[in-house]
């Protein structure tokens, strides 16, 4: 039983938990105290003394009071009051309060709202203009220090949730004020424009830019006009009452033509969901919100600002047929008819089993369910499948072997919440970057231990505690040599595995060849550093490993990602909160893609297409027969058009011309091909190849599911029509399927779900009414709608309940020599989305970033005599690349880093070969040897200045509000009034 | 065999076409919305008539120059004064009490009421003691005794 404390508010009696914060007590009951700094998500940040209230006879700040003891608070109290009031007088001498003419006034302007809940009346000091210019130096916000408060949520964000240790407060100036790293323009700095300063910001000072002079009716004015009719409206508007009635009448006529609908974003696999504002179909601003499961307030600069692709002129509208040597813009009825009658012809000719089907991980869980169906049921054909191919195979492959759920063991809590985090192949921050915040905070704050694998010093490699760079493609060896070690030393978890684990004794046998020896001679982390890591596993009580593309693009990736699952399971760190396994999917939607069933050997929710019972369900739900022998996967897709038993392919949303491994061989496939139809939102590399290209829409225009990265199933609602004649992808396929004579009658997303919930076990429950809004379900999904954040808690799903050790062999297979004697590794960077087909679309990102690059070492840099800019040829076996260089000691010796982001020539997939994992098909994208060519030896940097590796990060843990009670014109408000 | 291209032909909509789906378009609304249709175009035909849709379209067109105009005339120093006093003079309003005043004003009205009703010829020049012996008639009587007593009241706040 947990210890209750009696606190009487003005009166009356509440029960509070020990150590709870007053402010949150209060905000319990029906006491309004006035409280603007403070917001929930951040927690108390003590700058804007407006929450005083009278404790045991003293005036305290409330949010700095924490309940230990019975007490007596009163919040009425005259001199609570009075202290009160001399707070919101301070933050008004800092802030003008023009509502009508602000583009903040939107009913959530916590100062507005603050004043008039109060009912303050007069302003008792008049406002005082700060020395300063606004700030418009960022392509995405702006920041006005004439109308900031210094509050510092946007620096507590910055420092203690985002982590990125940019913003500050400058306390020691006359006037304070926000500043960027050391004191430069938001431009220059460290910023990463995740916007997430922006979005807690209280009041207008920081504002997205994409909302200056378009919120309001009467605020795109020019700056001098708005300079004047802010002093009229102060003249005619002397008390508050009347400013508030006019404001906030002008407030609620806004939301007649702004439009604030919750989606879910489209980028990475986090699942980051937000209101996002229409007004027409401008964007005018992306807002997290606290109840956003996976990411609470947080976002990245592509999910906050990186939407101006859906209204880029550059999208298709109508669907166009390859006439010749050009596209025809042609009606919708012409080409559904024409791709109906080449399938039907080809089918006939060659066989369901000569067609192809690629669905994309960018569209939702009822756009994948289709595409399987299309091509099971429709076609007759289990070949399927997904881009999870060139990515996450591997890991669920890892994980099917081990713990039979593909998927992340539970949410990105349980990575905040562990003791200890190992990553391994992920550039995190750049990658994943809310859930590196939650690593990068966890760490910060609370003392938990960072132990990373990669072969770039990359930012998580900065911060964490110790950094380890093995040798490419052998994690396999340290991961299988440090479980060896544990093992010898007796410190398994023996309980653990004497309950829920099976193939112990064959798999200790399996594990002999790794030893500490082998391991240092294969990966180059020396024996004293792999006894350590032993030592730190074994040390905690809670371990969770996130890995990514740095383990799966191998050719040993299954393996290794089941090395990572084996040793989790020797050390017992599954089936609890704060432990498990990881793998960060890459795509808003990779893991659904899958999950809904466009793969070639499995039904929706992973039923193999082998197994009788679950391919007779189908068979009998869609009334056809189905194969039961698995179709080809992509890669084998690519082999057989080469051999010509695959003659029509239809792929939806994936530009594999650019993102498949060795795209010389796979454009000249696409070539070979008798008929070939894309769908896309743009004419993509891939889709310059095609017969037929039908207009896709994106997710802002269209209703339906995604599931990240934790298997949270998210809704996304339509914020805007389709452009133009294009259409969402359930529509397209629904309409081609009704074509080729199926009765396919879908009228919204909703139904396709009920249709793949009732036919798949693993998503029995799921329902579009238990998905509304912010609402959201992790599966597997039980028959009565209750859904599981954290896997295994019940055992794993085999037979007996118990998961396997799954024995291990190594060779190494792959090796720079002397004529191709460097490696490329290969990745994400931050500001664009893999190849960037949707953010080089805003003007803002490619500000930021114009181009790609290839990451070079100071000592590689020196020895082949090059400068910073020079342009190289870098050749593989299997063809060529040429990009400018970026000196940086991310990487070191003779590592390069090529970012995924380019197109065109310096697209790193010129020189990725054919060799795949052995168990998955999945590309080794990351085991690529070259030799460089210089051409020439410097020029302009393509890093420009103003990206933000170049800042000056300024780490402190939060505002620091002591340094403004220290400074000599600081008086506390409770003092004042006390005094006088 | 299919080389990559990147060329688009798109399709030309001829002018009648769209013509023709705006109409039907316009036809499907104009008929749902028939009475509020009907409505708009009298009020818009009374602007006309009264010259009000010229000015309003003119100023609609010219709005960001008016609104300048306006905006800096209005921040003159020499308005200054008015707008605080307009601001003053509606919160005075909030202070009258409506019930009272109307009491008076019905008086007055009664009043004038009847001065009008005296023929002109009637209306004959009074003397000072035609005044004070006027004093004794009981309606005269109240209505000086009203008055006073305002004068009074006012006093006392003055």
């Amino acid at each position: 039983m947990q210890e209750h404390i009696v606190v009487t508010i003005n009166g009356e009696e509440y029960l509070a938990e020990p150590g709870q914060n007053l402010l949150d007590l209060i905000n319990t009951t029906n006491e309004f105290v006035p409280q603007i700094c403070y917001n929930e998500s951040l927690g108390p940040i003590k700058t804007c003394d407006t929450c005083m209230v009278k404790v045991d006879g003293e005036i305290v700040r409330a949010c700095g009071t924490t309940i230990h003891d019975v007490m007596e608070v009163d919040t009425v109290i005259e001199t609570a009051k009075s202290a009160q009031k001399e707070a919101l007088d301070r933050i008004l001498e800092k802030h003008e309060l023009y509502c009508t003419v602000c583009d903040y006034n939107n009913g959530s302007c916590e100062i507005h709202n603050t004043v008039a809940e109060f009912g303050l009346e007069e302003q008792s000091r008049p406002f005082e203009p700060k020395p300063y210019e606004i700030d418009n130096s960022s392509p995405f916000y702006r920041y006005d220090p004439d109308q900031c408060i210094l509050c510092g949520r946007c620096v507590e964000v910055c420092q203690d949730v985002q982590v990125n240790e940019t913003l500050l407060i400058d306390w020691k100036r006359e006037q304070p004020r926000v500043v960027w790293d050391n004191d430069v323009p938001i431009d220059q700095s460290s910023c990463v424009s995740c916007g997430q300063c922006v979005t807690v910001c209280p009041c207008n000072a920081l504002m997205e830019k994409n909302m200056v002079g378009e919120a309001g009716f009467m605020t795109d004015q020019e700056p001098g006009l708005l300079r004047s009719m802010i002093d009229l409206t102060k003249k005619t508007e002397p008390g508050y009452g009347p400013l508030f009635a006019v404001s906030d009448t002008e407030a609620s006529m806004r939301e007649e033509r702004i439009e604030k609908t919750k989606t879910v974003c489209t980028y990475c696999g986090v699942g980051c969901t937000f209101d996002v504002w229409t007004k027409d179909r401008k964007i005018l601003k992306v807002e997290p919100q606290q109840d956003s499961p996976a990411n609470g307030i947080s976002s990245c600069i592509k999910g906050k600002f990186g939407w101006d692709f859906v209204n880029s002129e550059e999208r298709l509208t109508r669907p166009l047929i390859r006439k010749d040597d050009h596209f025809v813009e042609v009606e919708w009825e012409e080409a559904l008819s024409y791709v109906s009658k080449r399938f039907n012809e080809i089918k006939k000719d060659k066989g369901a089993d000569s067609l192809g089907f690629i669905a994309s991980s960018k569209a939702t869980n009822e756009e994948s369910y289709l595409m399987q169906k299309f091509a099971r049921q429709v076609i007759g054909t289990n070949n399927v499948d997904n881009c999870s191919r060139y990515c996450q195979s591997p890991a669920t492959k890892g994980l099917f072997r081990t713990v039979g759920h593909g998927g992340d063991s539970g949410s990105i809590d349980d990575i905040a919440e562990a003791e200890m985090v190992i990553t391994i192949g992920s550039n995190t921050a750049e990658s994943h970057p809310v859930l590196a915040s939650r690593i990068k905070r966890s760490h910060k704050l609370f003392g938990q231990k960072l132990y990373v694998f990669d072969l770039r010093k990359h930012e998580m490699a900065q911060r964490a505690d110790r950094f380890f760079q093995p040798k490419s493609g052998t994690d396999l060896v340290w991961l299988s040599a440090v479980t060896k070690y544990i093992i010898d030393q007796g410190w398994e978890n023996k309980d653990f595995i004497g309950k829920w684990v099976n193939g112990f004794e064959e798999y200790k046998e399996s594990l002999s060849k790794f030893t500490l020896e082998y391991a240092e001679k294969m990966t180059n982390i020396p024996r004293e550093d792999l006894i350590d890591i032993a030592k730190q596993i074994v040390n905690v009580d809670k371990l969770a490993i996130c890995w990514a593309m740095g383990v799966t693009q191998h050719q040993l990736g299954s393996d290794t990602s089941t090395a990572i699952s084996n040793l989790l399971l020797i050390t017992g760190n599954y089936m609890r909160n704060g432990t498990g396994a990881f793998p960060l999917r890459g795509h808003n939607n990779v893991q659904g893609c899958s999950d809904f069933g466009s793969m070639p050997n499995f039904f929706p929710g992973y039923e193999k297409v082998s197994d009788d019972n679950a391919r007779t369900r189908y068979e009998k739900a869609w009334n056809t027969e189905i194969p039961n022998e698995p179709g080809m996967d992509n890669h084998e897709m690519m082999v057989a058009i080469h051999e010509g038993k695959l003659n029509a392919l239809y792929i939806k949303g994936e530009d594999t011309g650019i993102v498949d491994a060795n795209i010389n061989y796979v454009t000249d496939a696409l070539e070979k091909l008798d008929f070939f139809v894309v769908q896309d939102l743009f004419l993509t590399h891939t889709a310059q190849y095609a017969d037929v290209v039908l207009p896709a829409a994106p997710s802002l225009e269209k209703d339906g599911t995604f599931t990240n990265t934790e298997r949270r199933i998210q809704r996304l609602y339509k914020a805007l029509d389709p452009m133009g004649e294009s259409k969402p992808d359930w529509v397209i396929l629904k309409d081609l399927a009704n074509k080729m004579g199926y009765d396919w009658d879908y009228r919204h997303p909703s139904e396709i779900m009920k249709e793949a919930a009732s036919l798949a076990p693993l998503f029995a429950g799921v329902d579009y009414k238990l998905l509304e809004n912010y609402n959201s379900l992790q599966w597997p999904v039980n028959e009565d709608g209750t859904d599981t954040p954290l896997l295994f808690t019940e055992g794993f799903p085999f037979e007996d309940n118990k998961a396997k050790l799954y024995p291990l062999n190594f060779e190494l297979k792959h090796d720079t020599d002397e004529e191709f004697d460097l490696h490329v590794n290969n990745g994400r960077v931050l500001e664009h989305f893999h190849e960037g087909n949707m953010t080089y679309k805003s003007s803002g990102i490619v500000k930021e970033l114009p181009s790609s690059f290839i990451e070079i070492s100071p000592e590689l840099a020196k020895a082949r005599e090059i400068k910073e800019g020079a342009k190289v040829k870098l050749v593989s076996k299997a063809g060529e690349t040429t990009g400018k260089v970026h000196i940086t000691d991310r990487v070191s010796g003779n590592e390069l880093y090529l970012p995924l982001n380019a197109s065109g020539k310096s697209a790193v997939n010129f020189l990725t070969d054919n060799s795949v994992d052995k168990d998955s098909n999945t590309p080794a994208y990351k085991e690529i040897a070259v030799r460089m060519e210089v051409l020439e030896k410097k020029g302009k940097s393509p890093l420009p200045d103003n990206n933000y590796r170049r800042g000056n990060r300024q780490p402190q843990i939060g505002v620091q509000p002591e340094r403004k009670w220290e400074r000599k014109d600081y008086i506390f408000p409770g003092k004042v009034n006390q005094n006088g | 065999m299919a080389n990559p291209i990147s060329d688009i032909k798109r399709m030309e909509i001829p002018a009648e076409e769209v013509e023709k789906n705006n109409l039907e378009e316009l036809i499907k609304s104009v008929s749902e919305n028939k009475e509020s249709c009907i409505k708009g175009i009298d009020l818009l035909s009374a602007m006309n008539e009264s010259g009000m849709l010229d000015a309003a379209s003119a100023l609609i067109k010219h709005r960001k120059e008016a609104t300048k105009n306006v905006v800096q005339e209005l921040n003159k120093p020499q308005y200054s004064a008015t707008l605080e006093n307009l601001v003053e003079l509606f919160l005075l309003l909030g202070e009258i009490d409506v019930n009272k005043v109307s009491n008076v004003t019905d008086k007055i009205n009664h009043g004038l009421k009847e001065a009008m009703e005296v023929p002109p010829s009637n209306q004959e020049k009074m003397n000072y003691i035609g005044m004070i012996k006027a004093l004794k008639d009981p309606e005269i009587n109240k209505s000086i005794t009203m008055i006073l007593s305002f004068l009074k009241g006012m006093g006392k706040e003055l």
